[in-house]
This record gives structure tokens, sequence and C-alpha cells, in this order.
């Protein structure tokens, strides 16, 4: 039987671990995804992905279910993404580690991708990257979220406490600029 | 890129409405309207589907694990109910199951001076006579056949058939007598008392023989359960190693982890 995101909340508020470790399970994928791509570094995004269920671990017992859990979840990472940033005065996003070998990623692909396929993916991944580095951090934040995660944008607006007009504004942009950056890179 | 000279009320909040298909009917029913007429609309509309579909294709690196500890799994497969029945009150209730089949069966075992001593039915025993006293068994000889293990199957058969041709043996010896008496002839009630009394003698005796062979039997099979049983118990004990230890491993690394200490 799959419980809801909600009934295994209530269960883990009631002390079932094991329930809390479903909600890990299914959600650390996200998670870890939403911070990677707004932080663009692998051993940062593991931290603060940790960070973030070890925060939910202890707050899960404040949680009322006014929001979903997954909105909930996705505030305690985005802001800690955001402290991250601040802290370690590091500019959001971008390039692949220096030592990433494309012999390696093209030794790791799938079964039907050629090296040519795992080289043009590792160029976009640096390019897109590139892209979302220029944008200001609440139009990034609504693009991963709405074009990653498929919040609605009233949930995008509750998350960032702004109107929604503003989301729809902030997402438009972000878009406008990540055409103007990428048109620039396949000059 | 789009030159905009579009001014579409809220054209930018609707465009992006628009793209993510997040629109009210109305407020897409009207700008679909719009966009027929509208050239830089239906430019920018495209390219910022473009720019969608290059987003989509940049994915994160899939690391083996993301956290440092590893929630546990749910178990695999549920067990059935009576694995969850304690081994020892399986033992219990195959110890029931025996003595009531016993009680079911009037089983009496004595063991006396006269040596061990078995008898099933609801009829009344035989009053005691020297030849039925002859009849029980020897306690030596229960005792050296109850209490070894290694009577086999083999064993089992062939006292079995011995106890079938004997058995034969004495319808072929009742079929004779009754042939020698000429049909008629009248036997004194001394001769005939004689002979019920040795048939019953040599039927009580062939019953209390085979009722000790199913005594070493049920022996046997009670000793098999038993070994089973332990069996399982072993098993259990090496799934609920395999299966917890693991898993408590896990926790109590989540559990220094959580600890302020800890880290």
């Amino acid at each position: 039987m799959t419980w809801s995101d909600e009934e295994l909340v209530t269960r883990s508020i009631g002390g079932d671990a094991e329930s809390f470790n479903q909600l890990v399970l299914r959600w650390e994928r996200p998670i870890y995804a939403l911070a990677y791509r707004t932080l663009g570094r692998e051993e940062d995004a593991r931290d603060v992905c940790q960070e973030t269920f070890l925060r939910a671990f202890r707050a899960i017992g404040g949680f009322r279910g006014q929001a979903k859990f997954s909105s909930w979840l996705y505030r305690i990472a985005l802001n800690l993404c955001r402290d991250w940033v601040r802290r370690q005065r590091r500019t959001p996003i971008v390039q692949l580690p220096e030592d990433v070998d494309v012999m390696e990623l093209a030794a790791e692909r799938g079964p039907t991708e050629s090296i040519e396929d795992v080289v043009a993916r590792n160029d976009l991944t640096r390019v897109v990257e590139r892209a979302m580095a220029k944008l200001p951090e609440e139009q990034r934040t609504a693009i991963i979220l709405k074009e990653y995660h498929g919040l609605t944008f009233q949930e995008i607006a509750d998350l960032a406490g702004c109107p929604l007009s503003t989301v729809k504004t902030r997402l438009y942009q972000g878009l406008a600029v990540l055409r103007r950056e990428l048109a620039k890179s396949e000059k | 890129m789009t030159d905009i000279t579009c001014t579409y009320p809220d054209r930018e909040a609707v465009l992006a409405g628009y793209l993510y298909d997040d629109l009210e009917t109305a407020e897409r029913v009207a700008f679909d309207t719009h966009v027929m007429t509208c050239l830089p609309c239906r430019s920018e509309i495209a390219e910022l589907r473009q720019v969608r579909t290059t987003l989509g294709r940049w994915a994160p690196p899939e690391p083996a694990r993301v956290l440092a500890f590893e929630p546990r799994t749910p178990n695999p497969e549920p067990r059935t109910w009576w694995h969850h029945v304690p081994v020892w009150a399986q033992v219990a209730a195959a110890i029931l199951v025996l003595g009531v089949s016993a009680s079911i069966a009037n089983l009496d075992i004595r063991y006396d001076s006269r040596g061990l001593n078995v008898t099933t039915g609801w009829s009344k025993p035989a009053p005691v006579t020297p030849a039925a006293m002859s009849a029980t068994v020897a306690p030596a000889a229960v005792a050296e056949t109850v209490s070894s293990d290694s009577v086999s199957r083999e064993e089992f058969n062939q006292l079995r058939a011995q106890l079938q041709s004997e058995l034969r043996a004495r319808a072929s010896m009742v079929r004779a007598a009754s042939a020698v008496v000429p049909a008629g002839a009248t036997m004194t009630d001394g001769e005939f008392e004689r002979r019920v009394r040795a048939l019953l003698d040599e039927s009580e005796k062939n019953q209390k023989k085979e009722l000790a062979v199913r005594l070493v039997q049920m022996q046997r099979d009670f000793s098999a359960l038993l070994q089973n049983e332990r069996g399982q118990t072993n098993q259990l004990f090496r799934d609920v190693t395999n299966t917890y230890g693991p898993q408590l491993q896990n926790q109590q690394k989540q559990i220094n982890y959580l600890l302020p200490a800890g880290r």
C-alpha cells in the first residue's frame, strides 16, 4: 500500500520512523535536483539536501498541514540554498568541476548513448548552467520550481511570498534572459 | 530575436501562463485570438518554447546516493501469517495436537514392573493372564526400540510385512482348524473356549507389537518436527540479524548524525 505524503507525515509525527524514511526516499531526489540547479555544485547540493531532511525531521512535529508537505520541504531547501550562497559568498550555479573528464562520462554512458551524444550533453549542461547563472535569484528559483518541479504559479507565489502575477512576470523575464544567453552561446 | 511591439495588457504574466498552460479558460481564449493576429507574440512564444526544450535537457548528475545516511527500505515481501507465530507456540501447538490425538485414540501407556504396556481403543483391556503378561513387551526390547533414533523406514516396513504375514498365517490356521472339525460336529465348551482364548491372545499380541512400532514412528516424527523447528528458529534468527542488523546500523548513523555532538 502506498501512503500519501500527508498520511506519512501524520504517522511520522506519531513517532513512526519508518514513515519518515519513506518521505526521505520519496523526496530526496527532487530536493537534491532543486539544490543542484540552484547551487550548481554536487557536493553543496548533497549537503543542502541532507540539511533539509535533518531540519524537516526536527520540525515535523510542528507541521500542521497548512501547505503540502512537498511545498514545506521546498521552502526549507530554498532557504538553505539562499543561506548557503550568502555564507559561502559564491556565485550560485555554474560549470562542471574542472576535473570532470568527458571520456569518463562517456564510459559511464548508457548502452544507446554514443560518445558524441555524451559530449553534446555535457556541452549543453555547461551552456545552460552558464545562462542560469546570469539570472537573479528570484527568476532562477521561479524557473526551476516551474520547469523542473511542476509547481503551480500559486504554489511558487506562496513559497516566495509574493503575488501570483509577480511570479509569472519573474518567470517570463527569466526565460527572456535565458533566450538571450543561449542565443549568445550559439554564436 | 523578436522586437516586442505588442501592447497586450499584462502581457508578460499572460505569456508565462500561456507557455505553461496555466491560464483561465476565458483568458486563454482571449490570448489565443490575440496570438493569431500578433506576429511578435507568435515569434516570442516559439522562441521561448525552444528555450524550454533546451532547459528540459538539463539534468543534474545522478549520484548513487544523495544522503550520507541511508533511509531504510521497506521489506521486500510480506511474510505469511504463520511466520509471525513464535516458534515456541508452534511447538506447543504440535504437542497439543499429539496429545489430543492420543486422547482420542484412548492411548494408554504404562510402565511398571512388567515393562512398557501400550494399549489403545475404547474396548476394556482383557484381564491380565499369564499369556497376556508374556505378550507384554519386554522393557529392554522396547527401550532399545524406542530410544533408537536409527529405526529406519525400511525396518518399519519390514516389521509391518512381518506382522501382515503372521496375520495371514493365523487366518490360514483358523481356516484349517475349521476344516478339521467336520460340519455338524460338536466341540466341547472347554475346547471352544481354549481356541477362542488362543486366538484372542494372539491377536492382542500382534496388536501390541503394532502399537509399539507406531509409537516408535510417532517418536521419530516428533523428533523430526523438533529438529525442523530448531532449524526454523535458527533461520529466523539469521533472518532477523540480516534484516535488522544493517537497519540498526543505519539508525545508529542517523542518531549520530542528529545528535549535535555527533557533527
